[in-house]
């Protein structure tokens, strides 16, 4: 286990003038959707409290309490957040319970290489069984485009803030949407894109 | 199975305000961003995770 992280030492800072040092969000692994209601905006030092509720609130609103058997999460700093996390999940009263029996976790393809030699045959992604070739890097793609959008917010109020996130993300999601057909190899063979 | 995969990002900071009292919020929580007061309660009723001393980490490897 990887006990000291830069992210980790930074988020922890905190700073005097500003009130959101971040925002942490889900996604999903395959299309790289950002999750409905799953961003949350980290307060200082409290980094994992919030990708704990984001993650609830993915479960809850991703419709994964009934009828999935398994979920794939996908962290950076996984070997460290999935150290008691169903006890956490148990202990807080504004989580949902977590729904499933099977409850993978893996670190992207990048990230792992930079942990402990133990960290890779643990948790890369190649290595667990029906994750499929997934590079759990996605959320570093929709936030380098967020990126572009986020610093013109920085000195906006927090509710002018929240919807011209929602919107950028949002669109991202519409832009995946929309655009599935040319990403995709057999469809673009189909159709001579 | 489902995949997800999270992140944080932490170029989206916010600068304080000085009166966050008249914001105006005409959405909270029906896009991305999760709703505001549930989350503060969460927050302020979440342990924050236990801090391992650097000496002990280093003496007393788990």
């Amino acid at each position: 286990m990887e006990r000291s992280f830069r992210a980790i030492l930074d988020a922890n800072l905190g700073s005097g003038v500003k009130d959101v040092t971040g925002i942490g969000a889900h996604a999903c692994a395959r299309h790289g959707c950002y999750c409905p209601s799953s961003g949350v905006n980290f307060v200082k030092g409290e980094v994992q409290p919030a990708i704990d509720y984001s993650l609830s609130e993915t479960c809850k609103h991703t419709h994964c309490l009934h009828g999935v058997r398994k979920i794939l999460h996908i962290y950076d700093i996984e070997c460290q957040y999935c150290k008691n996390l169903a006890k956490r999940f148990a202990a807080g009263k504004s989580f949902v319970s977590l729904p499933v029996v099977e409850f993978e976790k893996a670190i992207g393809m990048f990230h792992v290489h930079g942990h402990q030699d133990s960290c890779f045959f643990r948790y890369a992604t190649t290595f667990i069984k029906g994750a499929g070739m997934v590079d759990g890097e996605t959320m570093e793609t929709n936030w380098s485009t967020l990126n572009t959008v986020s610093p013109s917010v920085r000195t906006a109020t927090l509710a002018h803030r929240s919807e011209v996130l929602d919107d950028h993300m949002n669109d991202g999601n519409w832009k995946k949407l929309v655009n599935i057909g040319e990403s995709s190899p057999v469809l673009r063979q189909f159709f001579y894109l | 199975m489902r995949s997800f995969v999270t992140d944080g990002n932490f170029t989206a900071d916010h600068i304080k305000q000085k009166r966050d009292q008249d914001d105006v919020w005409l959405s909270d929580g029906e896009g991305i961003m999760t709703a505001r007061e549930p989350y503060g309660t969460h927050l302020k009723t979440a342990k924050p995770p236990k801090d391992v001393c650097f000496f002990c980490s280093v003496l007393l490897p788990t």
